[in-house]
């Protein structure tokens, strides 16, 4: 199959006390289906799984981890 | 799991939990080591994960994972050890060259709340541990924003696998897709 652009409009959303969209980086992010997702993993394989409509929700938090 | 939620689990929801993720592990990921549980008579449930092998030039370093019920957070926590093949154990300096970089970057920021050595709490003897004190935080936030939960709230089973998403980070481990698409499950 010949390569093939797609787009996906990431849907970042604000949880928790994180403020909305003032910074680029994020300490804490999950999918929209109750995990993490590994720094490596692919924006499309994400679409792939866990997509709808065009559309990746993934909430961000201000929150560590650990510590 | 009701809004007001916080993150914790009692003893018996954690064996409901991590019984429903070591039986997905099985199934998902056939080819690496399972899960299974450890006999712990008088004492809380806890899990065994057979051992990890990292390969690179400087030999093979196995690592053992426990997970074991913590009674004062009411959290999961992960217990590890890691050694070398003839037995010599590593050294937080040998572990931090084993992991992903922005764990090893944890290591040195966040130095007395990340990795620590801490005695086991059933073999008593020392092994590494990760912090539980922001487990139930962010177990929380990954729960509660599932959008899916109102229609199907069977979270309990969930709760494991949301977990190690965010263990297992730490050291390059991943869930597999499957795992982590509850609807299907």
């Amino acid at each position: 199959m010949a390569s093939e652009t797609r787009k996906v409009v990431v849907h970042l959303r604000a949880t928790g006390d994180a403020p909305i969209l003032k910074q680029a980086k994020f300490k804490f992010v999950y999918v929209n289906s109750a995990f993490s997702p590994n720094p490596d993993e692919l924006v499309s394989d994400l679409y792939n799984n866990f997509g709808f409509d065009g559309k990746l929700v993934v909430n961000y938090a201000c929150s560590m981890a650990w510590g | 799991m009701a809004e007001s939620w916080d993150g914790t689990l009692s003893s018996t929801e954690f064996y409901v939990a991590a019984s429903a993720f070591a039986q997905q592990w099985r199934k998902f990921n056939s080819s690496l080591p399972h899960w299974s549980w450890l006999p712990s008579p008088n004492r809380p449930p806890w899990i065994f994960h057979d051992n990890q092998v990292q390969r690179d030039g400087r030999g093979e370093h196995r690592y053992d994972f426990h997970v074991v019920y913590s009674a004062s957070y009411r959290v999961p926590v992960l217990y590890f050890r890691a050694y070398c093949n003839d037995g010599q154990p590593l050294s937080l300096d040998d572990i931090e060259k084993d992991i992903p970089v922005n764990s090893a970057e944890l290591i040195t920021r966040s130095k007395w709340t990340f990795m620590t050595q801490q005695e086991h709490p059933i073999l008593d003897r020392p092994w590494y541990t990760l912090h539980p004190c922001g487990t139930s935080e962010w177990m929380k936030l990954l729960i509660n924003s599932d959008a899916s939960i109102a229609q199907n709230p069977v979270t309990v089973e969930k709760y494991m696998v949301s977990w190690f998403s965010v263990v297992g980070q730490v050291f390059g481990l991943k869930i597999p897709f499957e795992m982590l698409d509850f609807a299907a499950t």
